[in-house]
């Protein structure tokens, strides 16, 4: 893995423990570390997918990233928008 | 001398300019003898645009011999980000994919650029493809920070605030997705003008992220920012999220003053894990604001912390949209930062990302619930001081964090509601570092952040034009 983006991923994991409440936030470590190892093998098996197949040497820090980015997102994904609709500038004209 | 005049801002050249008491040319000579000298050291730029500007600063200064005047932009020499396509000049993105791309058309800014009649004197250093907080650029080296050349620019528009607080140009044109003028000008010590989402056409740059996207000007003080925006500004054809909406008269109705102006402080999230020194500038700004005219009311935004993940998705979703035929041809043209963050892009949820977008307009709504206690929010422009170029630590306060999540931190929320941010200088550190102040207003009201920002600016007695 480069150093930049293992340095990041680091960055991230510290972020998501010393930025929210308490023990909640404790539990992501680990979750996180538990979930590189299965995301690194749904990302191999997403080339069928995607279309892409994703060296072994990008495999690692793109779960990695993936990994980290879907723990933090947790916030995220327990808002309420209740019927909220996306804002986009497309026009049917 | 010859660093007398292309270290004042615009709106005290341009009457000079007018008047004829000095030339295009001269100023041009001056932007460029600077460029030589300080390119070395500083590395601003990727392409010098020596021969073309000369020919433009020419004709400017036959045509306002000739009573052509154009207005206070003409015969300014000026620098474009590399993120922008200039017809017949080579345009990288700060990158190695687009290293040899000679675009046949200009940005639509550049255009308007040019029919107000400013002299290109080059193109600008970047962070690559706009994508990192730092200019640290693999491809075309680091862009290095005037002030203390073994720390970062800031990015991703690092060359652009670099050459205007080092008096290489007089201002700059530079894009914000995540932060990237404002993040720039407060290292450096300048005005960086992020405006309202669709104020200013994106057509021509390089998108990083189209939704976050927003082109703004690097300038040398809150005035000459009001004179670029008024050049840049305006609905546009070829970008459909371009607005119609009028153009203010900025810089005449910028200078009504605070008297009576209420500003909000939102203590929660904008001033927590924030390094003393930064807190004490910023503090003592608030203090200044108050001094002047303008009462401060505390507010309380909800849903903040979820901004970083919404940033996070939106920005890799639509990055690696854009860049998927690129990174089809030309994988190991990409550093690896960069190509890992466009890989991951491929492997996050549809549903993440329309998620995002919707709590936009949560995050819209709970900022305009604030905007209607006070007109303005204040806030620290980055919540620590640069890294040495190399680094990606930094210390915010209490804590350690990376670089990234540092300088995202106190932009992100107006790229996500598009509402307009201004970051000037509010001070210097005892070690020679500037810092910056952030000031956010309501969607498409430029006018009251400018009018916020002069009247401190001229409250100051130093301000980013005599740096």
């Amino acid at each position: 893995m480069p150093t930049n983006v293992l340095v990041r991923l680091m960055s991230r994991r510290k972020w998501i423990q010393r930025s929210g409440v308490g023990t909640a936030n404790l539990l992501f470590t680990p979750t996180l570390l538990a979930q590189e190892q299965p995301l690194e093998v749904t990302i191999r098996s997403m080339a069928t997918l995607t279309g892409t197949e994703l060296g072994n040497s990008w495999l690692q820090p793109t779960a990695g990233l993936v990994g980290t980015i879907v723990a933090y997102s947790q916030p995220l994904r327990a808002l309420d928008l209740g019927s909220i609709e996306p804002a986009t500038y497309f026009k049917a004209d | 001398m010859s660093e007398v005049l292309i270290s004042r801002p615009i709106h005290q050249l341009a009457p000079l300019l007018e008047k004829r008491e000095i030339s295009p040319v001269e100023l041009f000579d001056e932007a460029i003898e600077r460029i030589h000298q300080l390119q070395p050291k500083l590395n601003s730029f990727i392409t010098i645009t020596e021969e073309d500007g000369r020919k433009a600063a020419i004709e400017a200064e036959s045509e306002i011999r000739k009573g052509q005047y154009r207005g206070p932009l003409h015969g300014i020499p000026i620098s474009i980000k590399d993120l922008f396509a200039t017809r017949g000049i080579r345009t990288t993105a700060g990158s190695k994919v687009l290293a040899e791309w000679i675009p046949d058309y200009d940005a639509t800014a550049v255009a308007r650029l040019h029919q107000a009649g400013m002299v290109l004197v080059g193109k600008t250093n970047m962070h690559e493809f706009a994508y990192g907080v730092t200019n640290d650029n693999p491809h075309y080296g680091p862009a290095r920070n005037p002030w203390d050349p073994t720390r970062v620019s800031g990015g991703s528009s690092g060359g652009s605030a670099a050459a205007v607080a080092s008096s290489q140009c007089v201002a700059s044109l530079g894009s914000d997705t995540g932060g990237s003028i404002r993040t720039p000008a407060a290292i450096c010590g300048v005005v960086g003008l992020k405006p309202t989402y669709g104020r200013v056409s994106r057509y021509g740059a390089i998108p990083l992220a189209w939704s976050l996207d927003h082109v703004g000007p690097l300038t040398k003080s809150v005035e000459d920012a009001a004179i670029m925006l008024a050049a840049i500004a305006g609905t546009d054809p070829k970008d459909p999220s371009a607005s119609s909406r009028p153009i203010a008269d900025y810089r005449k109705d910028m200078k009504g003053g605070v008297r009576g102006l209420r500003f909000g402080v939102p203590r929660q999230y904008f001033f927590e894990h924030v390094d003393p020194e930064i807190r004490k500038f910023v503090s003592a700004a608030i203090h200044r604001l108050e001094s002047i005219g303008a009462t401060s009311v505390e507010v309380d935004i909800p849903a903040l912390e979820s901004c970083a993940a919404m940033e996070a998705q939106i920005t890799l979703a639509e990055a690696t949209s854009y860049h998927e035929p690129y990174l089809k041809k030309q994988p190991n043209d990409y550093s690896a930062a960069v190509r890992t963050n466009l890989e991951a892009g491929r492997y996050l949820l549809a549903t993440d990302y329309v998620k995002s977008q919707r709590a936009r307009t949560l995050l819209q709504r709970n900022f305009n619930e604030a905007f209607e206690r006070a007109e303005v929010i204040i806030s620290p422009s980055l919540p620590a001081f640069p890294p040495l170029v190399g680094e990606v630590w930094v210390q915010s306060g209490e804590m350690r964090e990376h670089v990234i999540d540092a300088f995202l931190r106190f932009n992100i929320p107006y790229d996500l509601t598009g509402f307009p941010a201004i970051s000037l200088l509010c001070g210097f550190t005892a070690s020679g570092l500037p810092v910056g102040l952030q000031i956010a207003g309501r969607a498409f009201d430029e006018i009251t952040i400018l009018r916020v920002g002069l009247a401190y600016e001229q409250s100051t007695s130093w301000n980013a034009a005599s740096s």
